[in-house]
């Protein structure tokens, strides 16, 4: 059982990675693509400044998302030097409740927002309606909380957490 | 309730809740107490993709990063020692300029700690730097630059400040050149204190010889044009600032897996994956500032607060260091760009009012912003410096302390000598 989670999880943050770099090997295609075709006399792409922008917001996202994984979220570290190793404890548990319960609320009104959208299709980039592009928001949001939620268990279980990479 | 739940977050803050999290609890916290719906916060999130050439900043990170993970740093210390390595501090004053021009192309971002800090850092430490004065004086420069051409936040104040028609029109040009002098000033000042701090420290001096230059540059052959396709590309207006960024990173990516070989192909997803990361969590952060700041807007705070200042003033001095403490405590928690957006419309007619000159306000305003970044306990390069060499953000603050007084010190200069920003526009 124990392996199969294990096995599970590693497909599951190949997946991730292999989406992040994809994301990126696009974004460098595109603008890529964007300067040869404005230096070479060619007619730019007139939405591709605006789908780089997305692309950005997808990578930000994929890579918050990475992020999460591997606890590796910036924050303020003044109180974990001075306190014992149990407090710390108490207190990781108490940041993970707090950050799944955060992320998931905001992901709850994400989806709401996702669901309205969709009934008022709009397209900045062809054939990619703008609430697609928006989608990976409440998506980011609703795993960080899910992770954040597994890491609260674990912690309060005391078992070692999963491997992050 | 709200002020219950304000020092809550705080308090979460303080232990090493993710600062996102803060911030998107407050913000919702915020649209919640006003009675806005919460869907608002994706509306917020997605309105990161409106913000000008920010496909610069995966770019320059993942340049950044190759450059790291490939010897450059060591090609970059031997050129460096070959060509200044004779003066004194020789690298902390290659660190101080190139950290400043990088800067003034990319805003200030985070991106000059993250790419370039990455490099001076370990080169710094290497030819025997102290730690804290390394990583104070790369966390320090993230901001240099800020008044030198073409940085965005000079062309924003400019436009803002245009738009409100008070006092003596300007172009963005002569912000450009009342710019030159006090950017110069904060390197020189910070050189002169690198000298100084390091007056005892063993670092190697080297003699001039044109051979070892020679050789160092050719073994840097395919690195050495870099500098010049960065500043070309932009200054000699052949690229804009997101395209020198595509070339910048696909050009580091073909030297350094395809010619120096020093990056394989195979490790190629685990850099990208990792300074990615390192985007995300900024670009999280940044997502989430545009909803707080909304917020703050809606609720008018900066007005009121402005309000209860101007009541107090009676005279040009006052306003002045009145001034320059706000936007310190502005600059270390709003990003430049709100901060303009914001507050300029607000200062400008005031400042006219006790005399200031429009342009000198200009670099007053960035000049100060430039020290907020890097402010304890919240300003954001700390944070991007903590997050970039894995070290405690205690240690940051201790290590940027010394480099905020100095440029403290310049501040005082800029802000009470206009003739140093408008000798020669006027």
């Amino acid at each position: 059982m124990k392996n199969a989670i294990l096995g599970a999880l590693r497909w599951l943050h190949r997946i991730e990675n292999g989406f992040l770099v994809s994301l990126v090997v696009l974004a460098l295609d595109l603008a890529m693509a964007q300067i040869v075709l404005r230096n070479s006399g060619g007619t730019p792409l007139v939405w591709a400044d605006q789908a780089l922008s997305i692309l950005v917001l997808w990578i930000a996202l994929a890579g918050a998302l990475v992020a999460s994984r591997q606890r590796n979220h910036i924050a303020i570290d003044v109180v974990s030097h001075y306190v014992s190793p149990t407090t710390q404890r108490v207190i990781g548990s108490l940041i993970y409740l707090t950050t799944s319960l955060v992320c998931a609320l905001a992901a709850y009104y994400g989806v709401a927002f996702i669901v309205e959208e969709r009934q008022y299709p709009q397209q900045v980039i062809p054939h990619i309606p703008t609430w697609v592009c928006a989608a990976i928001i409440p998506f980011a949001l609703g795993a960080t909380a899910v992770r954040y939620l597994l890491f609260f268990v674990q912690s309060l279980l005391s078992v070692k957490p999963w491997p992050s990479r | 309730m709200a002020i219950t739940l304000s020092i809550v977050l705080i308090a979460l803050a303080a232990v090493g809740t993710p600062i996102f999290v803060i911030i998107l609890a407050a913000a919702m916290l915020g649209f919640y107490l006003s009675g806005v719906d919460l869907s608002v916060i994706t509306i917020e999130l997605y309105r990161i993709t409106d913000t000008p050439m920010l496909i610069a900043l995966p770019f320059f990170t993942l340049a950044g990063y190759l450059l790291a993970e490939s010897n450059s740093s060591e090609r970059l210390v031997r050129v460096t020692q070959a060509l200044i390595g004779w003066l004194p501090s020789g690298l902390a004053i290659i660190a101080l300029i190139s950290c400043a021009l990088f800067t003034a192309f990319t805003g200030a971002s985070g991106v000059t700690i993250v790419a370039l800090g990455a490099l001076l850092y370990p080169a710094l430490k290497q030819v025997g730097y102290g730690e804290k004065f390394s990583l104070g004086l790369v966390t320090s420069s993230g901001s240099l630059g800020l008044l030198l051409a073409p940085s965005l936040p000079l062309i924003l104040y400019g436009i803002v400040a245009q738009q409100l028609d008070v006092g003596e029109p300007f172009t963005i040009q002569q912000l450009f050149i009342a710019g030159l002098m006090p950017a110069l000033l904060m390197i020189v000042l910070l050189c002169a204190w690198s000298l100084w701090v390091n007056r005892k420290q063993p670092i190697p001096i080297q003699q001039f010889s044109a051979r070892e230059l020679r050789d160092a540059l050719w073994e840097a052959r395919w690195e050495a044009p870099l500098p010049l396709l960065v500043l070309g590309g932009i200054y000699g207006g052949f690229f804009a600032i997101s395209e020198t960024a595509t070339v910048t990173v696909l050009y580091v990516l073909i030297v350094e897996v395809f010619i120096y070989r020093e990056i394989s192909v195979r490790q190629l997803p685990g850099v990208v994956q990792k300074a990615m990361t390192v985007v995300g969590g900024i670009l999280l952060i940044l997502g989430v500032s545009l909803a707080f700041t909304n917020l703050l807007i809606d609720a008018e705070i900066p007005n009121r607060a402005f309000e209860f200042i101007q009541a107090h003033i009676d005279n040009k001095l006052t306003f002045l260091i009145l001034l320059n403490i706000l936007l310190l405590i502005l600059g270390a928690i709003l990003d430049i760009f709100s901060a303009i957006i914001i507050m300029v419309p607000l200062i400008l007619p005031i400042a006219v009012a006790y005399g200031v000159d429009p342009v000198h306000l200009g670099i007053i305003f960035l000049a100060n912003m430039q020290i907020g970044y890097f402010t304890p306990p919240v300003g954001m390069n700390l944070f991007i410096a903590s997050y970039r060499f894995e070290k405690p953000v205690m240690l940051l603050y201790k290590a940027a302390l010394p480099f905020m007084a100095v440029l403290l010190f310049a501040v005082i200069i800029i802000t009470y000598v206009p003739a140093l920003s408008l000798a020669f526009i006027k």
